[in-house]
């Protein structure tokens, strides 16, 4: 387990900012998502020891955040939402110093540099990059040194779609070929979908669920089907669902059979759709549910 | 820890800051003490070395006293870039991510402040001294006018030091640190002049015994006649002050401090 969290409570001042978070993450890709302001970055936060929790625990391999943070901090790489790197010295400049805070082989920046595509640009002034060479040169800081944990807080924010893909199958590549895991810290969730294994769900200062996306798919929303016909009130009775602007909307993955049935009875059937529902939805079903 | 303190005095000493620093220390106590001493100079004391040196040293620590108001600014100035910019720029919050101990960040940024700070005005302060002297071999850092001077510079620079560092990571505004920190130097120090709590009030103290009551000049040697417990109840209330401040902001930054 590389992160364990127990029943996390923050307040600032009079506002309770997390209400007794709880999650567990294992092995992968994790997204943490949620709204703005729904406790995402506190959490990090928390994790990073950067801010007390008031009450609860967290672990990151079994050690005590709070206590342990630099033991921690060793095994970790970070990219904070809206990170501005000094500006007046060049990019590898600002990888040596953190490099060397970190204590890892200096070779390892033109490594990590080249695998985030940066590495033409690193005798430039950081305050030349462009919003995406930035992005790339907080990945690349973050994952110095091959730490067994990235946490990336808005990373894609920033970023062009174009940029944003990219951005995302670096992250892919860095799993796939590193064994390097990632929590994934975001509100726009229609790309998560293609990295993250798993996800953990956040609102208003609780986790409403967690656990493998396939899973909670599953859980809350399956697959379904939209069928158009020239008698779509003979399908309803004959398969079920329900009938909505002109389509029929099938629940049940059975009833291909029933379906075959009213075409022979001279029902033409004009289409039929496997609707699979995305990341958004699924989110958007969790709250509806936890509501 | 040592990473950390160099990379913060690379960061100070970049242009234009260290630049800037030297042209108000040569400012402050060159350009104020030599208008100042050319009437009560001239060529007949020079061939009193001591004495002109006493003229001399205490013409620069008469003037550090006076103008102190460029050593709060220029503290004020750096710790603020220090502090309170790299908190509102977030910069603070992609070091601490890293495996670096609070309590050396901490004291690195303190240190290399205080260092850039405290030597520059040390090293202008000499350079300056022995310009007056017109004899620059006669320069000796052991002298007890130095040292007198390195004294009151040390109190004055850790006196504001604590000040803008309390200031800055309390506020974690860049502005608010800048503009706060100088008034409150400013009135803290007009202030604390009454209460025998500024370094100020130190520096007259020290310049009255050492240049004025206590200390005479007899056939071309000088005669102390300051005792120890007098000059560490001049020392006492300033450095005390000063050291409180700095072990509040370190116990804060180090055990409470949250980078929002």
């Amino acid at each position: 387990m590389l992160i364990e969290v127990g029943n996390l409570v923050k307040f600032f001042r009079n506002v309770e900012a997390l209400k007794g978070i709880d999650f567990t993450m294992n092995k992968g890709i994790y997204g943490l998502i949620g709204p703005n302001g729904a406790g995402k970055s506190t959490t990090i936060k928390i994790l990073l020891d950067l801010i007390k929790p008031s009450y609860g625990e967290a672990y990151i391999f079994g050690m005590d955040c709070q206590k342990d943070s630099f033991e921690i901090k060793k095994r970790i790489g970070v990219l904070h939402e809206n990170s501005r790197f000094p500006g007046r010295i060049t990019g590898r400049e600002f990888l040596e110093y953190v490099g060397k805070l970190k204590d890892i082989d200096l070779d390892d920046i033109e490594r990590k540099a080249e695998a985030v595509g940066i590495k033409d640009a690193l005798d430039r002034k950081i305050e030349e990059y462009s919003a995406g060479m930035m992005q790339r040169i907080g990945l690349a800081q973050s994952l110095l040194g091959d730490p067994e944990l990235v946490i990336l807080d808005e990373p894609t924010s920033n970023l062009d779609p174009l940029g944003r893909m990219e951005f995302l199958e670096i992250i892919k590549k860095f799993n796939r070929e590193n064994g390097t895991n990632f929590l994934i810290c975001t509100h726009i969730l229609s790309e998560l979908e293609r990295v993250c294994d798993s996800i953990i769900v956040i609102n208003n200062g609780k986790v409403l669920d967690y656990g493998k996306i396939e899973d909670m798919m599953e859980k809350y929303c399956r697959t379904y089907y939209r069928v158009k016909s020239s008698d779509n009130r003979k399908i309803v009775e004959r398969i079920g669902g329900e009938l909505k602007n002109d389509y029929v909307y099938v629940y049940n993955k059975d009833f291909l059979y029933d379906l075959m049935g009213c075409v022979k009875e001279g029902v033409t059937l004009y289409s039929l759709e496997e609707i699979k529902p995305d990341l958004e939805y699924l989110f958007k079903k969790i709250i509806e549910v936890s509501e | 820890m040592k990473e950390i303190m160099k990379w913060e005095l690379k960061n100070l000493l970049r242009f234009p800051i260290l630049e800037i620093i030297i042209v108000f220390a040569v400012f402050q106590i060159g350009v104020i003490g030599y208008i100042n001493i050319i009437p009560s100079g001239g060529l007949s004391i020079h061939s009193f070395h001591l004495e002109i040196g006493k003229v001399t040293y205490s013409m620069i620590t008469q003037h550090l006293i006076n103008s102190r108001i460029i050593v709060y600014l220029i503290t004020s100035l750096l710790f603020t870039i220090s502090f309170a910019y790299e908190l509102d720029t977030n910069l603070t919050k992609i070091y601490m991510s890293y495996p670096v101990k609070r309590r050396d960040y901490f004291v690195s940024k303190f240190v290399g402040c205080f260092a850039v700070i405290f030597l520059t005005f040390s090293f202008v302060g000499m350079g300056f001294s022995a310009f007056i002297d017109g004899d620059y071999a006669n320069v000796n850092i052991t002298s007890p006018f130095i040292l007198v001077y390195m004294l009151a510079l040390f109190l004055l620079v850790f006196f504001a030091s604590s000040v803008a560092t309390i200031i800055a990571i309390f506020s974690k505004n860049t502005a608010l640190s800048f503009i706060g920190s100088f008034f409150a130097l400013y009135i803290f120090d007009s202030v604390a002049v009454n209460i025998k709590l500024s370094p100020s009030c130190f520096m007259n103290n020290i310049w009255h015994h050492f240049f004025t009551e206590l200390a005479t000049c007899h056939e071309g040697q000088i005669v102390y006649h300051i005792t120890y417990t007098e000059v560490i109840e001049t020392i006492y209330h300033p450095l005390f002050f000063s050291a409180v401040l700095f072990f509040i902001s370190f116990i804060y930054y180090t055990k409470y401090f949250e980078v929002k």
